[in-house]
């Protein structure tokens, strides 16, 4: 994932009853300052990228029931016993 | 095992401290409720009501002649009152190898269970002696039901049903042909191969050129920038290679479960082993649109103690269920049991409607690194599969490995939800999560370290 500076990436929600307007909420987010990056229609997720300062606001926007801060993984490494 | 009674007919050992109606509990078997009818007809001269013939499935038993049999239709289950000499002549039934009579044992007098018995007690005393029921009851059938489980259990350890295995068997079969892993959950056993069910695996890709996986049918989407499915870590050729490797490997052991499944290979996780919750979700709704049954995930990052589990992936996974594809991860490695250490179960694992899988071990005992259930609300351990020394296939040249983890245990889970999802197409979603508790071997340990067990093939 190539992440600008400053810029974290999102996991956006949307209501149930968002679920087949996916694209709808997505325009709004971006109004919100989100780089959207993936409509995840069977999830009825959103993904993207926005400054860190921003987050906050995508949780306002018509529709939108979660937001969070994608986490990271981090598998050992290949020659590890426990994996 | 040997010291349980082997004969099927044999009267529960404490029957003195129970109180019984004098009446008989005959178990008839799946196909031969008629023939076990006729029989009860003919060797103890009963005529028999059938809640069959009751347009509500109801019978008045007190209007029922001591003379008469009850036949339980939906349950195959005759309640008869019979004569001593009756009586043994149906148990020498029952004992013999080929009948429809598969036990025979006193009806107990059920009272009933409520919560919070004692404070209520104090309001309105609990009847003294409780007396047959008029009619038959919803409350009445579920005492049968208890009934009826401890009837199976009889069974299981009178030998009608597959008894668990010896330790002479695990290692004659174990020295042979199979990993112990797939051997102590009796997938070579099993009749399933996951024909038709498609699998997805979301880990570091796949060895595209692996030996083992030559003419399958495998699907493939990379979610990592830059990355072709190609695995340049090992990982996710190891975990593959234990929910769908071969049924004959070029070289034995065998290590894969559903060897017949459609492979969808999502790299969600790069060569160098890092991943994001993005990509992973990406790769959680590319297999739910290509309508894969099953979704296995050898991942994830740990949580803390209390730490609240993550409602965007309890969605995903809430939505997956109804759509037919259940979810399977690992529990996490971050535990040291040796020095008291124990982590809850890591992320996404922790999610309610996510299958989280513990690693047991050869000897069917913890894994020392196997996260415990320390967040009831959702963070439990469902089940446990085998994750300590587990041989499985690595990328060329090095062909196969064998290491330990959480992540190990996770793929013997989703192959054999592939085995029955392909047994019964009904099972699928929640469905098919019920099904793998229900068939999973029942261990000495905790449930909050093993969920239901160790997971069983069908």
């Amino acid at each position: 994932m190539s992440v600008g500076s400053g810029k974290v990436q999102v996991l956006v929600t949307v209501e149930d009853q968002f679920s087949g307007r996916l694209a709808e909420v997505a325009d709004s987010l971006r109004a919100e300052g989100l780089a959207v990056e993936n409509l995840l229609e069977a999830l009825g997720t959103i993904s993207g990228f926005i400054e860190q300062d921003r987050v906050k606001g995508l949780s306002r926007v018509k529709g939108v029931a979660h937001v969070e801060q994608s986490r990271q993984f981090q598998l050992e490494p290949p020659d590890s016993e426990i994996q | 095992m040997g010291t349980f009674p082997t004969s099927p007919s044999t009267v529960s050992p404490n029957l003195e401290q129970t109180e019984t109606t004098g009446r008989f509990l005959v178990l008839l078997d799946e196909t031969g409720s008629k023939e076990g009818l006729n029989i009860l007809q003919k060797s103890a001269g009963l005529r028999i009501a059938s809640t069959a013939d009751s347009a509500t499935g109801v019978l008045d038993i007190e209007h029922i002649s001591p003379t008469d049999a009850v036949l339980f239709d939906k349950l195959g289950i005759a309640l008869v009152t019979v004569a001593p000499d009756q009586y043994q002549s149906l148990a020498a039934t029952a004992a013999s190898e080929k009948t429809p009579i598969l036990s025979i044992e006193p009806e107990r007098v059920v009272y009933a269970i409520q919560e919070g018995a004692v404070r209520r007690a104090a309001v309105q005393p609990a009847p003294a002696a409780a007396s047959a029921p008029a009619t038959i009851t919803t409350e009445y059938l579920q005492g049968y039901r208890d009934a009826v489980d401890r009837l199976v259990d009889s069974l299981v350890t009178s030998g009608r049903m597959p008894a668990p295995i010896t330790e002479e068997e695990f290692e004659a079969e174990a020295q042979a042909q199979v990993t112990w892993g797939l051997h102590r959950t009796r997938v070579p056993r099993s009749r399933f191969s996951g024909r038709g069910i498609r699998v997805a695996v979301l880990d570091t890709g796949l060895d595209l050129r692996h030996p083992d996986f030559a003419g399958r049918s495998i699907v493939s989407q990379s979610f990592v920038t830059g990355q072709a499915v190609q695995d340049g870590h090992g990982h996710g050729t190891h975990v593959i290679g234990t929910a769908c490797g071969p049924l004959q490997p070029s070289l034995l052991p065998r290590y894969g479960v559903a060897y017949n499944c459609d492979i969808f290979a999502g790299k969600v996780l790069s060569n160098q082993g890092s991943g994001s919750d993005g990509g992973i979700l990406a790769g959680i709704n590319w297999a739910i649109t290509n309508k894969c049954s099953v979704i296995s995930m050898s991942l994830g990052a740990r949580v803390f103690p209390g730490q609240a589990f993550s409602p965007i992936f309890e969605n995903a996974a809430r939505r997956a269920l109804n759509l037919g594809t259940l979810i399977i991860a690992a529990a996490g490695n971050d535990s040291d049991r040796r020095i008291g250490s124990f982590w809850p179960v890591s992320h996404p694992a922790n999610c309610p409607s996510i299958l989280a899988v513990g690693a047991v071990d050869i000897r069917l005992q913890m894994a020392y690194f196997s996260n415990r259930g320390l967040d009831p609300n959702g963070g439990q351990v469902d089940i446990a599969g085998p994750g300590v020394n587990v041989h499985s296939s690595w990328p060329m040249p090095t062909s196969y490995r064998s290491i330990s983890g959480t992540s190990m245990a996770t793929p013997h889970v989703a192959g054999i939800a592939a085995l029955i999802a392909e047994s019964n197409t009904n099972a699928r979603g929640l469905n098919l999560w019920t099904r793998l508790q229900q068939l999973a071997r029942r261990l000495p340990l905790s449930s909050a370290d093993v969920g239901a067990g160790l997971v069983l093939a069908p």
